[in-house]
């Protein structure tokens, strides 16, 4: 089973997924939403030898405000544009809560702007010899916010939470490579199919799911031997744990205990909730605006913001002018509107790039699609740049492969087919493809036509296909463009495989590991993608432990699929980000998010009043 | 009268049936249930079953909506999908935001409406009739979410005179000139489309009355022209206007929905769009059937208010 680290973009808010603490966000598709899974930090195995080496090549813009000395106090004012869901860590699905997932609980292990690993409610962890177990050493200083202190206890119980029969979250396939779980899993699909077919009652299945998920627990996959020390065991190698695990925020046992499975949505704590983070939840609610604030019991460095107030903003365009008018201190920024931005004196324009890209995907069960060739030319007919240019307004970069520039296994090295029409047309024509009377392009009597398939909206994907339609319209290929609804999109059209070509994007995880896209057969290769070579580099990417060993499998893998072109690699968007300058720190924009550090911001005494003291 | 009442409110009772199988019907057959808009790219079969038999989306869909309506009956609304708290607990939130904004526009609306409709009316065809009949034209052909944000660009932006998102600043104490600065444009905005179209019903309304020989026979009593404007012509020029009271009511309240979006209001319009984007049901559900209810309601008090404004109509 395989990592769901990835998730689909429809839209072009990438930046808020790249939330800490969360090995997966998702988002609602709420107006400009997307839905996106986010794989959390990328980081070599902790056994391996030699320093923790800078992992991501490029970050993004530092505050321009020079920091003066930290002083207490203040609240910073934030904007979301989604309603707020359950803020729990191993319910969360979606980017609006995942942000306040981050400001209130910790996971075990954090990472840095560089995607290097850095303790978090775990102050160190190591792999057995055979690298197949995890050991986590946790602090003992830790408590919840309700002053009870936190355990391993509690690492164990949020294991057993989401591997629970009737647990409602996405989060099981981060655990099918714990001991036990497939095997697990594979008896309560049975039990399914038996209380489908009636072969069992609804109360014999539910005791059987039951006992089937207290003899996994019995197994022994994840032991505590100590308050403070948590082992997990594994079936084999496998190199995106640390992300996908270590990197995953526990829930309070003492608090859910009681509401396991289909009963934990119902809990209050998921609007009240209770962790481990440098603030806690003071007030608010799902639809206007929730406060949290700073959590004077926290182990590490207090936090020099006294609340946080985020407020929730559906409209883009109405936070940016709450931004220009001092109303609020954040908000994330349309490429149009940066200029304009980047003009106010008030406001820090901040930059990152992504691990978000977008792309064509071919089906290629089509016929059309089988062939590479005409691949290739459809690549040489679109003008990637023009996109980065006028979609963008130059904020992102044009991709040649799978994954972005951003990312320590990216591959600068693969063939690029560069925009050159005439060399398009010559080889469409050597593949045998003549126009018609219409100046369609035909071969044996088949004109060369196909509809491309997007999601509804009017963003760069949108206008993305549109290009893509006029290009190829130049070289004679008759392309239509049909927009569905994000539900339909993804469940009716990519996930049914029920399309011609369509445009979508990635939003990666930290972690390389992209299994679940290439490999033959699996969930996320709705192209139908298939090629014995890359099924054997993912299997080997994902049990090498050694960073640079596996940076070179997966530059292999992005050469190959440059070369072969299965997508229509197009670009990667940056997130931009505005900020009034009366926030001050440490504060870096990176593909790993503005928001990670925030307990290390402050205001200066002066402006603590509001962002509407800021000078300018 | 009372028999009237009877009558209208026991025939309330099939039309409101109505209304909720039909949304019903509508929300469930959206593509995309709430198991798989949650799951997003991370559903398979299993845990979409999952999800759906723990929210009870696995049975058939008529045993759901008799559920749904026996909770309801029992004043049950259900519990959200997407929060997990009871959904009466979000709409008793958010119903105050949109009651009082929907409210405050609905009254103002009439209010200026009736007094541009009539200083048109007075002065037929002149300047002042023509500018105002421009600007109600302006009002109705441009978009209220557009014009919030127009609203916004200008007081917020430029002038920095007013708050533009939400209902107070949060984080300060409560007060009744915050909360009036935050709501200055959301309601001016909602009320400037109820503007336009009252000047220009009331308008035509009075002048017909005017030219009544009712009228004609009042002035030639020697009555002053206040008397016979308010008490003889306005009276009957509005008589046609309440039916368009009851009529007001969905458009104010889906104009409701664009405004809360622009200007961050947590009212029910908020809430209902978000819950359709989640596929939460219940809450879907339960906003439809109380704006239903106040539809309906609206209705029945316009024509009531016939009755109240026209002693000739006779409730049988």
């Amino acid at each position: 089973m395989a990592e769901p680290v990835q998730g689909l973009v429809p839209e072009m808010t990438r930046r808020e997924l790249l939330v800490r603490t969360l090995p997966k966000v998702l988002t609602l598709p709420m107006g400009a939403a997307l839905l996106a899974a986010c794989g959390q930090i990328a980081s070599k195995a902790a056994n391996t030898s030699g320093p923790a080496t800078a992992a991501a090549t490029t970050t993004g813009t530092t505050a321009a405000t020079a920091a003066g000395t930290p002083v207490g106090g203040g609240n910073a004012i934030w904007s979301t544009y989604g309603t707020l869901s359950f803020i729990n860590p191993i319910l969360v699905s979606d980017t609006s809560t995942g942000l306040l997932v981050g400001f209130l609980f910790d996971p075990l292990v954090n990472f840095d702007t560089k995607y290097n690993p850095i303790p978090g409610l775990a102050s160190s962890w190591e792999t057995s010899s055979d690298n197949k177990s995890w050991t986590f050493h946790l602090r003992k200083d830790v408590t919840w916010h309700d002053g009870q202190p936190f355990t391993s206890k509690d690492v164990a119980f949020t294991v057993q939470a989401i591997l629970h029969p009737t647990y409602t979250g996405q989060r099981v396939s981060n655990y099918t490579q714990l001991v036990g779980v497939q095997s697990y899993l594979a008896d309560l699909k049975k039990l399914q199919a038996g209380l489908k077919a009636k072969t069992l009652s609804a109360a014999e299945f539910n005791t059987q799911t039951l006992a089937a998920w207290q003899s996994w627990i019995k197994q022994g996959a994840v032991e505590t031997p100590d308050p403070y020390t948590v082992t997990f065991h594994l079936i084999s190698v496998f190199a995106p744990f640390l992300t996908n695990v270590g990197g995953s925020s526990p829930i309070p046992e003492h608090i859910f205990k009681d509401t396991l499975g289909a009963a934990m949505p119902k809990s209050k704590y998921n609007t009240q909730p209770i962790g481990t983070g440098p603030f806690k939840y003071l007030s608010g609610n799902t639809t206007d605006h929730m406060t949290v604030g700073r959590y004077d019991g926290y182990y590490g460095t207090k936090a020099w913001l006294s609340e946080i107030i985020t407020r929730i903003i559906p409209q883009v365009t109405s936070a940016e002018a709450a931004l220009q008018s001092k109303q609020i201190d954040y908000s994330q920024i349309q490429p149009p509107d940066a200029a304009r931005f980047k003009g106010l004196s008030y406001i820090d324009v901040l930059t990152s790039p992504t691990f978000a890209y977008e792309y064509m995907g071919y089906n290629l069960q089509h016929p059309l699609f089988q062939d590479q060739n005409l691949r290739i030319a459809i690549c040489h007919a679109v003008p990637k740049d023009q996109m980065v240019k006028t979609l963008l307004q130059g904020y992102g970069e044009v991709v040649w492969s799978h994954g972005s520039p951003a990312r320590w296994d990216y591959n600068p090295n693969v063939v690029k087919y560069q925009y050159d029409v005439p060399q398009a047309k010559s080889m469409l024509a050597a593949d045998g493809w003549k126009p018609n009377s219409s100046g369609i392009l035909e071969k044996g009597g088949q004109p060369l036509k196909f509809t491309i398939a997007v999601s509804q909206g009017n963003g760069p994907p949108q206008k993305a296909a549109v290009i893509i339609q006029e290009s190829l319209k130049q070289v004679g290929m008759d392309v239509a463009v049909q927009q569905f609804d994000w539900a339909t999109f993804v469940n009716k059209v990519l996930l049914a495989k029920n399309f011609d070509a369509a445009v979508v994007g990635w939003s990666l995880g930290p972690d390389p590991d992209s299994y679940t896209i290439w490999h033959s057969g699996q969930a996320f290769n709705f192209v139908s993608y298939s090629n014995p070579e890359v099924d054997k580099l993912e299997e080997e990417g994902r049990t090498t432990l050694q960073q640079a060993a596996r940076a070179k499998i997966y530059q292999q893998i992005q050469a190959i699929l440059a070369e072969q072109q299965p997508y229509l690699f197009l670009y990667s968007q940056d997130a931009i980000d505005g900020l009034n300058k009366r926030l001050e720190g440490p504060i870096t924009d990176s593909p790993r998010g503005l928001t990670w550090n925030i307990d290390q911001w402050f205001i200066p005494k002066p402006m603590q009043g509001g962002p509407g003291l800021v000078a300018g | 009268m009372q028999r009237y009442l009877v009558k209208r409110l026991v025939g309330a009772v099939p039309l409101l049936f109505f209304i909720t199988v039909i949304s019903f019907a509508i929300i469930h057959l959206a593509p995309g249930g709430p198991a798989e808009i949650y799951l997003g790219t991370s559903a398979n079969p299993e845990s979409v079953a999952q999800i759906n038999h723990a929210l009870g989306l696995d049975q058939p869909i008529y045993l759901q909506y008799v559920k749904w309506m026996f909770a309801l009956l029992h004043g049950n609304f259900g519990t959200s999908f997407t929060t997990g708290q009871p959904v009466i607990q979000d709409i008793l939130q958010a119903l105050p935001v949109t009651l009082y904004l929907v409210g405050s526009a609905f009254i103002l609306g009439w209010l200026i409406g009736i007094a541009v409709g009539v200083a048109e009316a007075l002065k037929p065809y002149t300047r002042l009739d023509y500018l105002l009949t421009v600007v109600s034209f302006v009002l109705i052909s441009i978009p209220v979410f557009y014009l919030g944000l127009l609203l916004i660009l200008f007081f917020t932006v430029y002038l920095g005179w007013l708050p533009s998102i939400g209902m107070v600043t949060q984080g300060a104490p409560f007060s009744f000139l915050d909360l009036a600065r935050h709501m200055v444009m959301p309601v001016a905005a909602l009320t400037a489309v109820e503007v336009g179209f009252r000047a220009r019903f009331v308008r035509a309304s009075m002048l017909e009355a005017l030219s009544e020989d009712f009228i004609r026979t009042a002035r030639a009593k020697g009555l002053t022209g206040t008397v016979v404007v308010y008490k003889h012509a306005l009276r009957n020029a509005l008589l046609p206007l309440v039916t368009l009271f009851g009529l007001a009511l969905p458009a104010l309240f889906g104009g409701s929905v664009l405004i809360e979006n622009v200007f961050s209001l947590p009212g029910i319009g908020r809430l209902q769009v978000s819950a359709v984007f989640a596929r939460d049901y219940p809450t879907v559900m339960a906003v439809n059937t109380i704006a239903a209810v106040l539809v309906v309601v609206g209705n029945l008090l316009a024509d009531l208010m016939y009755g109240w404004v026209d002693p000739r109509i006779r409730y049988s």
